[in-house]
């Protein structure tokens, strides 16, 4: 008999059954300890503890490797961690340097410092390849031949959300909105604070370091409130989310097969897939942070029913949106010019929003996209304001229209070619990708377990192909094959040309074949969402259960976790904003 | 005592919504395994012989070709293929304990590929319906068993300890599908997506019988096919092995002879053709004299020519034929 080794550590998830466990020890030790200072030190260590899981693989195989050298044996990024702790300490002393300048000068160059070397180094790990790739490109367009060796590097889960978070930080010292904070451990608990490390929200600093000041007491925690917000987060992720992805990935992955049916189903699906997923994620992260004393800003606020794209903006991913506009769109120069000059800033902004999300073209234009809807919907604004009766349509139709473009928009941003990581890989893939880190590596079978900076791609006996250079004209990529040697992959189609089929099925109805991606069923689905969704968004679902008495709400949480675990799928995915 | 009363009050309504909603859904869908119990339910007490198994009983014993035989020399039958791509003990005992619980006439006799226990879940298997749906309680004692027990090689404390420290998150996995299963976790979503989905596939279409056809042309060439002599000539020289494995897969096959016998019907064991080092071998005299086995290119040639080979590990349509009346003529011998 050979038993198996044992298999790496999969990032954790919060749906999970383990996470569950381990929460409940963290949340146990957390509120037996008396100290404020004791509970943050705890809590920092669970939230590095919990970061490494993400990468270290295995414990058994991991610390017997490392204490023994064996440096070839230890998972690729296993020192990713580390970067978190460059970080946090890199910004510690650039706000106390801020403070403690004695010139203008001085402060700009603390910034400056902070600005270039936590963006250097979120550069440097999420677009070099992507960097790479397009000069690659042009040096072929020229007709010659990239001489030069691709390094593969491969993106450390959480950066983009704590190099934001950490930014956050010494940018408000820098504009003395906030004092420097003396206490290392409340600065590196505030980055680290591992319910938001890894997909945020991105927490400013001035909402979370005065709450590590003063001592949370439990009687000021509205366990409630943060049970039944963590059920309804494991609804959106593991019943509803989860689900939609079934009808959304195999449409996506060939909507050349399928029917313009299948291109509003799947679209729908996709819009419904990503809300449920993201805003699963926070809702689950802001009741664990309550549970353990501690307030995230809030992420979403039911954007779907926004009335235009600014609106949309206020309501989606709203702690990205806000630090894009506080700390981009401002520092541009924001609204404080030229109509032509505002209008470049909001594209800057929305362009430089997209390219957050990856490395891609595609999120280039999902950004643009955003940025031509909010020129469009000011300058619709200032034309209207004084028409009379536009107002009385507009309030019919802004919704539906406004939920249109998104859904437009969607598009693009799921249909990127340059494949960072597992939502464009198989199930199998997937799977595999779930349960691995990331770092610096030679390419090798085990490479498609990675999220890379390079796009993959599948061949169709299902090896795993790093891409390195794209001819368009023959819509063919070269690059490096799991055994190391060259290889070429013509794709089906571009992100660019998958997009332009799906616009062309949603806007046209266009057939590309009668293939439908799922039954009626799906309407049923998407109208009972709608409605619950739009219920909840007029607070009808969201009071009476605070007035019910204890045990009939511990009666009822305990039959929503039966429903609600009955409706789960059995193999969850991992969050789609893992991957940023 | 207001928080416990809380808790209580949780779990109360946990257990009540979850027992109404198992009574309420229908058994959980198993991509080819409930198609087969119920191609194999429908037609009632027709069938008097069982194959159980993986692909290689699933694609290479054929029921029609078996019954030919048999009848040829007098002693008809009626068989039905139960084998499963992928299956093996044990999770064809437990599918075998549900087919027989399907039926009221005895059976003549189970043909059952000999194995032993497959500790780890397949990898295409993971976090699907097909790992979830055979873990009920007792198979997770027999796993647990192989993992902490299944070795009784004397070893020191330390050993011991770093050995199950070693085996434990796979039987934690185990662990999690038997809570899925039991919990009946996900099994409104299964619904929600069968009606969302047609969850039937073309390509894997059963026969009434349960068999799956192979294709007739050979699939090895280039350096699969060199791969393959090469493990068949190995094997021409050092025939594989027979060895006993731990006790734990011994157990679960005198379980699976138990509750053959109980049936009316008699257990015989087939050890499949395909590249091995070492086979299973049954405790007992007379269980081992009883097995059938064709891990012997010396002996099955004919099994093992590369014309008759699907790939490495299955035979095609014509090699499927002959190891179905080689297995029907064997049994003749035993009977």
């Amino acid at each position: 008999m050979t038993l198996a080794a044992i298999e790496p550590a999969k990032p954790i998830l919060f749906v999970e059954f383990r996470f569950l466990w381990i929460f409940a020890i963290i949340f146990g030790v957390n509120w037996l300890l008396r100290s404020n200072t004791a509970r943050k030190v705890w809590l920092l260590v669970c939230s590095h503890v919990f970061y490494c899981c993400f990468f270290i693989g295995a414990p058994s195989e991991f610390f017997p490797n490392l204490f023994a050298g064996k440096w070839a044996d230890l998972p690729a990024g296993w020192w990713f961690p580390s970067l978190l702790w460059f970080s946090t300490i890199m910004d510690y002393y650039v706000g106390v340097g801020i403070e403690d300048a004695k010139t203008d000068r001085r402060r700009k160059q603390w910034v400056a410092m902070s600005l270039l070397v936590n963006l250097g180094v979120l550069g440097f790990f999420k677009y070099y390849g992507f960097f790479d790739q397009n000069v690659r490109a042009v040096v072929a367009w020229m007709g010659l031949t990239p001489s030069w060796e691709p390094l593969k590097v491969f993106l450390p889960y959480g950066i983009s959300f704590y190099t934001f978070q950490s930014l956050s930080y010494s940018l408000e010292v820098y504009r003395r909105k906030l004092p420097a904070e003396r206490s290392f451990l409340n600065l590196a608990f505030f980055i680290a604070f591992f319910p938001q490390v890894v997909a945020g929200p991105i927490v400013r600093a001035m909402t979370f370091l005065p709450q590590t000041l003063k001592k949370v007491e439990w009687s000021s925690v509205d366990v409630r409130g943060c049970l039944a917000l963590f059920l309804i987060g494991f609804v959106k992720k593991a019943c509803i989310g989860d689900t939609l992805s079934q009808v959304a990935d195999p449409y996506f992955a060939s909507p050349e097969t399928h029917s313009a049916y299948s291109a509003w189903a799947a679209s729908l699906a996709y819009a419904g897939q990503i809300y449920c997923d993201f805003s699963g994620y926070s809702d689950m992260a802001i009741a664990v942070s309550r549970l353990l004393g501690y307030e995230l800003c809030v992420n979403f606020a039911f954007p779907y029913f926004s009335n235009s794209i600014t609106e949309f903006w206020r309501r989606w991913h709203m702690s990205l949106s806000s630090w894009l506009r506080d700390y981009l769109y401002i520092s541009l120069g924001g609204n404080r010019g030229s109509k032509l000059f505002t209008y470049r800033n909001l594209m800057l902004t929305m362009v430089l929003g997209g390219l957050w999300h990856g490395a891609s073209w595609t999120f280039v234009v999902w950004g643009a996209m955003h940025g031509v809807a909010l020129i469009v919907h000011r300058e619709w604004e200032r034309i209207t304001a004084a028409a009379a009766g536009v107002g009385k349509v507009m309030k019919v139709i802004a919704v539906p229209l406004t939920f249109f473009w998104v859904l437009l928009t969607w598009i693009p941003f799921r249909a990127n070619d340059i494949y960072t990581d597992k939502p464009n890989a198989t199930d199998k893939g997937a799977k595999l990708l779930s349960r691995s880190s990331a770092g610096f590596q030679s390419l090798d079978k085990d490479d498609h377990e990675k999220p890379m900076a390079y796009p993959f791609a599948k061949t169709d006996d299902k090896k795993t192909v790093a891409l390195l250079a794209h001819d368009a004209k023959t819509n063919t990529w070269t690059g490096t094959g799991a055994d190391g040697k060259p290889a070429t992959i013509h794709l089906h189609q571009s992100g660019f040309a998958l997009t332009a089929k799906v616009w062309e099925s949603l806007v046209l109805f266009k057939d590309h074949a009668k293939r439908n991606v799922c039954g009626n069923f799906i309407w049923a689905i998407l109208g009972g969402l709608t409605i619950v969704h739009w219920l909840n968004s007029r607070s009808l679902l969201a009071k009476w259960w605070r007035i019910v008495p204890d045990w009939l709400y511990s009666l009822l949480l305990g039959a929503g976790w039966a429903l609600a675990l009955h409706w789960k799928v059995v193999a969850y995915k991992q969050f789609i904003y893992f991957q940023f | 005592m207001r928080a416990l009363l809380n808790i209580i009050a949780m779990v109360v309504g946990f257990i009540a919504v979850a027992a109404v909603l198992s009574k309420k859904t229908p058994p959980r869908y198993v991509p080819t395994v409930t198609e087969k119990l119920k191609r194999y339910a429908s037609a009632g007490d027709d069938f008097d012989v069982l194959a159980i198994g993986s692909s290689r009983t699933y694609r290479q014993i054929i029921p029609k070709v078996f019954d030919e035989a048999m009848a040829a020399a007098g002693k008809p039958t009626r068989t039905f293929n139960l084998g499963i791509d992928g299956m093996r003990p044990p999770e064809d005992t437990y599918v075998l304990e549900k087919a027989l619980a399907l039926r009221r006439k005895p059976l003549k006799f189970v043909i059952v590929e000999c194995n032993n226990i497959r500790f780890e879940v397949r990898d295409e298997d993971a976090d699907t319906v097909r790992a979830v749906h055979w873990h009920d309680w007792k198979r997770l004692v027999t796993i647990g068993r192989l993992a902490f027990y299944g070795d009784r090689k004397k070893r020191g404390f330390g050993d011991t300890m770093k050995r199950r420290f070693d085996v434990f998150p796979e039987f934690w996995e185990h662990t999690e599908y038997w809570f899925e299963n039991v919990t009946e976790l996900g099994r409104g979503n299964e619904l929600l997506s069968a009606r969302l989905f047609d969850t039937t596939d073309p390509k894997k279409s059963i026969g009434s019988d349960g068999f799956h056809d192979s294709p007739v042309r050979t699939g090895l060439s280039g350096k699969e096919l060199a791969a393959y002599e090469k493990d068949v000539e190995a094997m021409r020289k050092t025939p594989p092995r027979a060895e006993r494995s731990e006790w734990v897969s011994q157990a679960e096959l005198a379980e699976k002879r138990r509750i053959i016998e109980r049936a009316g019907a008699k257990m015989i064991l087939v050890v499949p053709p395909y590249p091995m080092t070492k086979r299973f071998l049954p405790d007992g005299e007379k269980e081992q004299a009883a097995v059938i086995d064709f891990s012997n290119p010396l002996e099955f040639p004919e099994l093992y020519t590369p014309e008759h080979r699907l790939d490495e590990g299955h035979t095609n349509r014509t090699g499927s034929e002959i190891y179905t009346r080689l297995i029907a003529e064997r049994i003749l011998r035993q009977l």
